[in-house]
Protein backbone atom coordinates (compact mmCIF):
# COMPACT_ATOMS: atom_id res chain seq x y z
CA UNK A 1 0.00 0.00 0.00
CA UNK A 2 1.33 3.52 -0.97
CA UNK A 3 2.63 5.62 1.85
CA UNK A 4 0.20 9.40 2.10
CA UNK A 5 1.76 12.25 1.84
CA UNK A 6 1.61 12.95 5.59
CA UNK A 7 3.93 9.70 6.06
CA UNK A 8 6.57 10.76 3.36
CA UNK A 9 6.79 14.10 5.17
CA UNK A 10 7.05 12.53 8.83
CA UNK A 11 9.95 10.28 6.79
CA UNK A 12 11.15 13.58 5.61
CA UNK A 13 11.45 15.44 8.37
CA UNK A 14 12.57 12.51 11.15
CA UNK A 15 14.96 10.79 8.63
CA UNK A 16 15.57 12.76 6.03
CA UNK A 17 14.39 10.47 3.90
CA UNK A 18 15.68 11.85 0.31
CA UNK A 19 13.34 8.44 -1.47
CA UNK A 20 10.38 9.73 0.56
CA UNK A 21 10.57 13.51 -0.98
CA UNK A 22 11.61 12.08 -4.16
CA UNK A 23 8.29 10.35 -4.66
CA UNK A 24 6.53 13.58 -3.17
CA UNK A 25 7.96 15.37 -6.35
CA UNK A 26 7.32 12.46 -8.59
CA UNK A 27 3.49 12.42 -7.23
CA UNK A 28 3.19 16.38 -7.65
CA UNK A 29 5.20 17.36 -9.94
CA UNK A 30 2.94 17.64 -13.13
CA UNK A 31 0.02 19.27 -11.21
CA UNK A 32 2.52 21.86 -10.11
CA UNK A 33 4.47 22.49 -13.65
CA UNK A 34 0.61 22.52 -15.65
CA UNK A 35 0.32 25.39 -13.18
CA UNK A 36 3.12 27.53 -13.64
CA UNK A 37 3.05 26.55 -17.43
CA UNK A 38 -0.51 28.21 -17.46
CA UNK A 39 0.69 31.24 -15.26
CA UNK A 40 3.80 31.67 -17.47
CA UNK A 41 2.08 31.85 -20.70
CA UNK A 42 3.14 28.51 -22.14
CA UNK A 43 6.92 29.27 -21.16
CA UNK A 44 8.22 25.66 -20.30
CA UNK A 45 11.40 26.27 -19.34
CA UNK A 46 10.49 29.38 -16.85
CA UNK A 47 7.89 27.09 -15.50
CA UNK A 48 10.36 23.87 -14.82
CA UNK A 49 12.40 26.63 -13.22
CA UNK A 50 10.27 28.09 -10.90
CA UNK A 51 9.08 24.85 -9.72
CA UNK A 52 12.03 23.23 -9.52
CA UNK A 53 12.83 26.50 -7.48
CA UNK A 54 9.59 25.66 -5.53
CA UNK A 55 10.24 21.76 -4.59
CA UNK A 56 13.77 23.52 -3.29
CA UNK A 57 11.97 25.98 -0.71
CA UNK A 58 9.38 23.26 0.34
CA UNK A 59 12.67 21.23 0.91
CA UNK A 60 13.93 23.33 3.39
CA UNK A 61 10.83 25.05 4.82
CA UNK A 62 8.88 21.53 5.06
CA UNK A 63 8.50 22.06 8.79
CA UNK A 64 6.28 24.54 8.58
CA UNK A 65 3.86 22.45 6.68
CA UNK A 66 1.43 21.73 9.19
CA UNK A 67 -1.30 20.12 7.17
CA UNK A 68 -3.97 21.75 7.86
CA UNK A 69 -4.11 22.17 3.49
CA UNK A 70 -2.96 19.12 1.41
CA UNK A 71 0.55 19.67 0.45
CA UNK A 72 -0.17 20.34 -3.44
CA UNK A 73 -1.91 23.37 -1.97
CA UNK A 74 1.09 24.32 0.00
CA UNK A 75 2.98 23.65 -3.12
CA UNK A 76 1.16 25.76 -4.82
CA UNK A 77 1.14 28.59 -2.64
CA UNK A 78 5.12 28.66 -2.73
CA UNK A 79 4.56 28.15 -6.39
CA UNK A 80 2.68 31.20 -7.27
CA UNK A 81 4.83 33.50 -4.61
CA UNK A 82 7.74 32.51 -6.27
CA UNK A 83 5.73 33.37 -9.51
CA UNK A 84 5.27 36.46 -8.19
CA UNK A 85 9.11 37.02 -7.42
CA UNK A 86 10.17 36.49 -10.58
CA UNK A 87 7.56 38.80 -12.58
CA UNK A 88 8.98 41.40 -9.83
CA UNK A 89 12.67 40.90 -10.88
CA UNK A 90 11.55 40.59 -14.61
CA UNK A 91 9.62 43.65 -14.34
CA UNK A 92 7.30 42.81 -16.64
CA UNK A 93 3.52 43.95 -16.28
CA UNK A 94 0.35 41.63 -16.65
CA UNK A 95 -0.85 41.72 -19.86
CA UNK A 96 -4.22 43.81 -20.34
CA UNK A 97 -6.76 40.89 -20.22
CA UNK A 98 -9.85 43.22 -20.74
CA UNK A 99 -9.79 42.99 -24.26
CA UNK A 100 -9.24 39.23 -24.45
CA UNK A 101 -12.05 38.55 -21.91
CA UNK A 102 -14.79 38.59 -24.83
CA UNK A 103 -13.25 36.05 -26.97
CA UNK A 104 -13.66 32.30 -26.44
CA UNK A 105 -10.97 30.40 -26.65
CA UNK A 106 -10.32 28.60 -30.09
CA UNK A 107 -12.88 26.07 -31.31
CA UNK A 108 -11.78 22.52 -31.23
CA UNK A 109 -13.31 20.28 -33.86
CA UNK A 110 -14.93 18.18 -31.71
CA UNK A 111 -16.14 20.55 -28.71
CA UNK A 112 -17.68 17.48 -27.06
CA UNK A 113 -14.23 15.53 -26.33
CA UNK A 114 -13.21 15.35 -23.38
CA UNK A 115 -9.56 15.83 -24.28
CA UNK A 116 -10.24 19.20 -26.00
CA UNK A 117 -12.85 20.37 -23.21
CA UNK A 118 -9.50 20.07 -21.20
CA UNK A 119 -7.29 21.69 -23.52
CA UNK A 120 -9.75 24.49 -24.14
CA UNK A 121 -9.93 24.81 -20.29
CA UNK A 122 -6.46 25.13 -20.20
CA UNK A 123 -5.63 28.17 -22.90
CA UNK A 124 -8.87 29.95 -21.15
CA UNK A 125 -7.22 29.50 -17.86
CA UNK A 126 -4.28 30.48 -19.53
CA UNK A 127 -5.79 33.97 -20.48
CA UNK A 128 -6.82 35.01 -16.85
CA UNK A 129 -4.41 36.88 -14.50
CA UNK A 130 -2.01 34.92 -12.15
CA UNK A 131 -3.80 36.10 -9.04
CA UNK A 132 -7.02 35.21 -10.71
CA UNK A 133 -5.79 31.68 -12.47
CA UNK A 134 -4.96 30.77 -8.83
CA UNK A 135 -8.00 31.57 -6.51
CA UNK A 136 -10.31 30.24 -9.50
CA UNK A 137 -7.40 26.76 -9.14
CA UNK A 138 -7.68 26.91 -5.66
CA UNK A 139 -11.48 27.12 -4.96
CA UNK A 140 -12.85 25.19 -7.74
CA UNK A 141 -10.19 22.16 -8.35
CA UNK A 142 -8.33 21.97 -4.75
CA UNK A 143 -11.70 22.57 -3.39
CA UNK A 144 -11.01 24.83 -0.90
CA UNK A 145 -13.03 27.22 0.57
CA UNK A 146 -12.80 30.59 -0.02
CA UNK A 147 -11.05 31.31 3.41
CA UNK A 148 -8.67 28.61 3.26
CA UNK A 149 -7.49 29.91 -0.17
CA UNK A 150 -6.77 33.63 0.50
CA UNK A 151 -5.00 32.10 3.63
CA UNK A 152 -2.88 30.03 0.70
CA UNK A 153 -2.14 33.29 -1.28
CA UNK A 154 -2.24 35.46 1.29
CA UNK A 155 -4.68 37.84 0.41
CA UNK A 156 -7.81 39.61 2.10
CA UNK A 157 -11.14 37.35 1.59
CA UNK A 158 -12.77 40.41 -0.24
CA UNK A 159 -9.63 40.50 -2.62
CA UNK A 160 -9.96 36.55 -3.31
CA UNK A 161 -13.90 37.05 -3.98
CA UNK A 162 -13.28 39.57 -6.20
CA UNK A 163 -10.38 37.95 -8.20
CA UNK A 164 -13.07 35.01 -8.41
CA UNK A 165 -16.13 37.15 -10.16
CA UNK A 166 -13.53 39.17 -11.96
CA UNK A 167 -12.74 35.57 -13.51
CA UNK A 168 -15.83 34.13 -13.90
CA UNK A 169 -16.64 37.52 -15.77
CA UNK A 170 -13.39 36.53 -18.26
CA UNK A 171 -14.36 32.68 -18.53
CA UNK A 172 -18.26 33.70 -19.40
CA UNK A 173 -18.12 33.13 -22.96
CA UNK A 174 -16.32 29.54 -23.24
CA UNK A 175 -18.91 28.64 -19.97
CA UNK A 176 -21.60 29.70 -22.25
CA UNK A 177 -19.91 27.40 -24.75
CA UNK A 178 -19.25 24.32 -22.54
CA UNK A 179 -22.82 23.96 -20.84
CA UNK B 1 -24.07 27.92 -5.86
CA UNK B 2 -25.15 29.36 -8.86
CA UNK B 3 -25.17 28.56 -12.74
CA UNK B 4 -21.86 30.05 -13.68
CA UNK B 5 -20.53 28.36 -10.17
CA UNK B 6 -21.69 24.57 -11.09
CA UNK B 7 -20.34 24.81 -14.58
CA UNK B 8 -17.23 25.81 -13.85
CA UNK B 9 -17.00 23.56 -10.57
CA UNK B 10 -18.00 20.44 -13.03
CA UNK B 11 -15.23 22.16 -15.37
CA UNK B 12 -12.55 22.38 -13.32
CA UNK B 13 -13.24 18.86 -11.16
CA UNK B 14 -13.81 17.05 -14.48
CA UNK B 15 -11.13 18.36 -16.49
CA UNK B 16 -7.82 18.70 -15.21
CA UNK B 17 -4.82 19.71 -16.62
CA UNK B 18 -3.19 16.99 -18.92
CA UNK B 19 -0.24 14.90 -17.48
CA UNK B 20 3.02 16.22 -17.68
CA UNK B 21 5.55 13.30 -18.10
CA UNK B 22 8.56 13.57 -15.44
CA UNK B 23 11.17 13.30 -18.48
CA UNK B 24 13.88 13.64 -15.68
CA UNK B 25 12.89 16.52 -13.74
CA UNK B 26 12.30 14.47 -10.48
CA UNK B 27 16.12 13.70 -11.21
CA UNK B 28 17.39 17.36 -11.21
CA UNK B 29 15.24 18.64 -8.55
CA UNK B 30 16.77 16.10 -5.96
CA UNK B 31 20.29 17.02 -7.24
CA UNK B 32 20.14 20.75 -6.42
CA UNK B 33 18.67 20.12 -3.56
CA UNK B 34 20.65 20.75 -0.32
CA UNK B 35 23.23 18.31 0.74
CA UNK B 36 21.66 17.44 4.30
CA UNK B 37 19.15 19.68 6.04
CA UNK B 38 20.10 17.85 9.69
CA UNK B 39 23.89 18.84 8.75
CA UNK B 40 22.91 22.36 9.66
CA UNK B 41 20.93 21.30 13.00
CA UNK B 42 24.24 18.39 13.99
CA UNK B 43 26.41 21.48 13.98
CA UNK B 44 24.52 23.67 15.98
CA UNK B 45 24.10 20.88 18.53
CA UNK B 46 28.23 19.43 18.77
CA UNK B 47 29.10 23.23 18.96
CA UNK B 48 26.46 23.61 21.71
CA UNK B 49 27.44 20.79 23.36
CA UNK B 50 31.59 21.74 23.60
CA UNK B 51 30.67 25.33 24.65
CA UNK B 52 28.75 24.27 27.51
CA UNK B 53 31.14 21.36 27.87
CA UNK B 54 34.43 23.82 28.15
CA UNK B 55 31.78 25.93 29.77
CA UNK B 56 30.75 23.82 32.85
CA UNK B 57 34.56 22.45 33.29
CA UNK B 58 36.06 25.92 33.70
CA UNK B 59 33.09 26.98 36.04
CA UNK B 60 33.98 24.11 38.01
CA UNK B 61 37.80 24.60 38.48
CA UNK B 62 37.21 28.01 39.17
CA UNK B 63 34.97 27.19 42.26
CA UNK B 64 36.35 24.98 43.24
CA UNK B 65 40.13 26.99 43.96
CA UNK B 66 43.83 26.60 42.70
CA UNK B 67 44.15 23.56 44.77
CA UNK B 68 41.22 21.25 42.99
CA UNK B 69 43.48 18.85 41.00
CA UNK B 70 46.51 18.66 43.31
CA UNK B 71 43.68 18.09 46.00
CA UNK B 72 42.06 15.18 43.75
CA UNK B 73 45.55 13.55 43.31
CA UNK B 74 46.39 13.37 46.90
CA UNK B 75 43.27 11.80 47.47
CA UNK B 76 43.62 9.06 45.40
CA UNK B 77 47.70 8.83 46.98
CA UNK B 78 45.95 8.68 50.00
CA UNK B 79 43.18 5.92 48.79
CA UNK B 80 45.92 3.78 47.45
CA UNK B 81 48.14 4.48 50.72
CA UNK B 82 45.82 3.27 53.59
CA UNK B 83 43.15 0.36 54.57
CA UNK B 84 40.18 -0.15 52.67
CA UNK B 85 38.15 1.35 55.38
CA UNK B 86 39.70 4.57 54.65
CA UNK B 87 38.40 3.72 51.15
CA UNK B 88 34.65 4.33 51.88
CA UNK B 89 35.28 7.67 53.35
CA UNK B 90 37.25 8.73 50.50
CA UNK B 91 34.74 7.28 47.93
CA UNK B 92 32.04 9.86 48.86
CA UNK B 93 34.54 12.43 48.17
CA UNK B 94 34.88 10.87 45.25
CA UNK B 95 31.20 11.13 43.93
CA UNK B 96 31.17 14.35 42.83
CA UNK B 97 34.33 13.56 40.49
CA UNK B 98 32.74 10.43 38.86
CA UNK B 99 29.85 12.75 37.86
CA UNK B 100 32.03 14.82 36.58
CA UNK B 101 34.33 12.74 34.40
CA UNK B 102 30.98 11.14 32.90
CA UNK B 103 29.34 13.90 32.04
CA UNK B 104 32.45 14.90 30.31
CA UNK B 105 32.26 11.02 28.78
CA UNK B 106 28.35 12.04 27.86
CA UNK B 107 29.56 15.23 26.50
CA UNK B 108 31.98 13.36 24.33
CA UNK B 109 29.81 10.36 23.29
CA UNK B 110 26.89 12.69 22.51
CA UNK B 111 28.89 15.00 20.08
CA UNK B 112 30.50 12.06 18.34
CA UNK B 113 28.00 11.57 16.43
CA UNK B 114 27.33 15.11 15.08
CA UNK B 115 31.08 15.81 14.99
CA UNK B 116 31.19 12.25 12.17
CA UNK B 117 28.32 13.96 9.91
CA UNK B 118 30.07 17.32 9.86
CA UNK B 119 33.76 15.54 9.44
CA UNK B 120 31.92 13.31 6.62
Amino acid sequence: MPLSDADLIARVLVFDDRHAFSELVKRNQSSLRGFLRGLSKGDHALADDLAQETLIEAYRSLRQFEGAAKFNTWLLGIAYNRFRGNLRRRREEPVDMSKESDQPPNASSNPHSSQDIGQDLDAALATLRPEEQIALRLCYREGLSHEEAANVIGCPLGTLKTHILRAKARLRSFLDAYA
Amino acid sequence: MDSDDSKLDRLMKDHKSDYIEDSGFTYRVMGALPRDRRIAGNRRRFILLVSSSLLSVSLALVLAGPGFLPGLFAQFQFAINHPVLDLFGVSFGAIPVACFVAGICATVSLGFGPLRRVLR
